[in-house]
């Protein structure tokens, strides 16, 4: 049994030389990079696996069914229909027998494409019109207009009318629909047309947007790595 | 007319049908629960044939000495963690020590290199084109930046109190909520395909 210090010590010398690699990628690709990166994949992979084994193939397919052959009291139809559609799906390991297991697929496509159609609606679409309904600041303009900060009240209402004007102006920019005219090429709306330029400006911002807070994390990333390389060698030269 | 894969198409619409109405109509969800339990176990069982499939790869690769050493290290790795992990339980030392001191590192240094790769790809938009939307995109940027915390030790509250604010909860909250409509819209319209059978992803 190896000691747990020894263990942590090894740990933190081994993380230390992958920050290392990876970070080095920043001077170009290289061999070792390439290594560390395929080490990364396989024990993600290796741990994405054993998880989905551990917490759902054994207690929901393996366990129940070795209930069902020792004859103890559970759904057999539902067993049934779990142990038919895995044996299903476990036909594509070869390129011969896959065509049986494309029900099965086509099942996880059918219900993924619900779930998402059901997700978009009452996760995404309700929620985002509810709120843009409420783009003015109703309360807020009222307690400013009997308070007599017109200033404030006039400041709401703008923007109010920016925030819907970027969501309209950003639908419009992706709406391709254009008129047909005989034999010249078909025409976009102008009104579509002007929108669809002021909705390009405000994407823009609205990436830099994403943009800046990518970057941010990464360079939060960045600053942790350096503190942890920093601190693992100042411990490992006994400096204080 | 002869339909293309008539026994797949029917089970991808009437399963995707019943899960959706489920939604709608509660007396069919405790049908749509039983149905999304096959599919969890059923997404499981996929996962674990790509990695079948990934293994079955890199051993190729390494049968036919061909990148050898990366793929046997990507076996390698796979086929410890995989043991570690599932015999001795994700929450064991040993499945511990290889989270925390081998994957979350080249994790994190992999999202530290991404910020870089990101500063120098702004850069590169910035140097080769001077169009409105790069010039645009480029200001937001940097005034986002400005304001995200102090600079060299100097707070600039007009940044982080006025024009940060403003960017993040005017101008880029609406088109944002413009984009996920728009992503919304795009999900149905893609979901409702599959469901009347005018999109066929699974195979022949």
């Amino acid at each position: 049994m190896i000691p747990a210090e020894l263990l942590i010590q090894a740990g933190l010398l081994v993380a230390a030389a992958l920050t290392l690699v990876t970070l080095s990628y920043i001077f170009g690709d290289h061999p070792v990079f390439r290594f560390v990166l395929h080490i990364f994949i396989g024990a993600a992979a290796g741990y994405a696996g054993a998880i989905a084994v551990q917490d759902v193939i054994l207690p929901q397919l393996v366990f129940p069914a070795i209930e069902l052959a020792s004859g103890g009291n559970v759904d057999v139809v539902d067993i049934g229909m779990r142990v038919g559609l895995s044996a299903l799906l476990l036909t594509k390991l070869s390129p011969r027998t896959a065509r049986f297991g494309n029900p099965v697929t086509a099942m996880l496509v059918g219900v993924g494409a619900a779930l998402a159609i059901g997700g978009a609606i009452q996760g995404t679409l309700l929620p985002q019109i509810n709120t843009s309904a409420q783009i003015f600041d109703v309360a807020g303009f009222d307690l400013a207009l009997q308070g007599g900060y017109y200033g404030e009240s006039l400041q709401i209402i703008l923007q109010g009318m920016l925030a819907l004007l970027a969501m309209v102006s950003t639908l419009a920019y992706f709406h391709f629909g254009a008129e047909a005219r005989g034999k010249q090429a078909p025409l976009r709306n102008v009104l579509v047309d002007v929108l669809a330029w002021a909705g390009s400006v405000f994407i823009a911002i609205t990436l830099a947007t994403l943009f800046s807070g990518v970057l941010l994390s990464g360079m939060g990333a960045l600053t942790e790595r350096l503190d942890f390389l920093y601190s693992t060698i100042s411990a490992l030269l006994g400096m204080p | 007319m002869k339909l293309r894969a008539p026994i797949s198409t029917a089970v991808a619409i009437s399963f995707g049908l019943l899960v959706l109405l489920g939604i709608f109509i509660p007396d069919l969800a405790d049908f749509r629960n039983r149905i999304l339990n096959w599919a969890m176990l059923l997404a499981a069982l996929a996962l674990l044939l790509g990695l079948f499939n990934l293994a079955q790869v890199h051993w190729q690769r390494v049968r036919g000495r061909e990148a050898t050493v990366y793929s046997a290290a990507l076996l390698v790795t796979m086929a410890i963690t995989f043991a570690v992990t599932l015999l001795q339980g994700s929450d064991s030392a040993n499945a511990e020590w290889i989270f925390n001191y081998v994957v979350v590192p080249i994790e994190t240094s992999l999202m530290a290199v991404l910020a870089i790769s990101l500063t120098l790809a702004a850069a590169r938009v910035f140097q080769q084109r001077t169009e409105l939307m790069n010039m645009v995109f480029i200001v937001t940027l940097l005034l986002l930046l400005v304001g995200a915390g102090p600079l060299f030790g100097v707070e600039l509250p007009y940044f982080t109190r006025v024009i940060n604010p403003y960017i993040n909860n005017v101008l880029a909250l609406g088109a944002m909520r413009g984009l996920l409509i728009g992503v919304a819209l795009g999900t149905i319209t893609t979901g409702v395909r599959i469901l009347i059978g005018a999109d066929r992803p699974y195979g022949a």
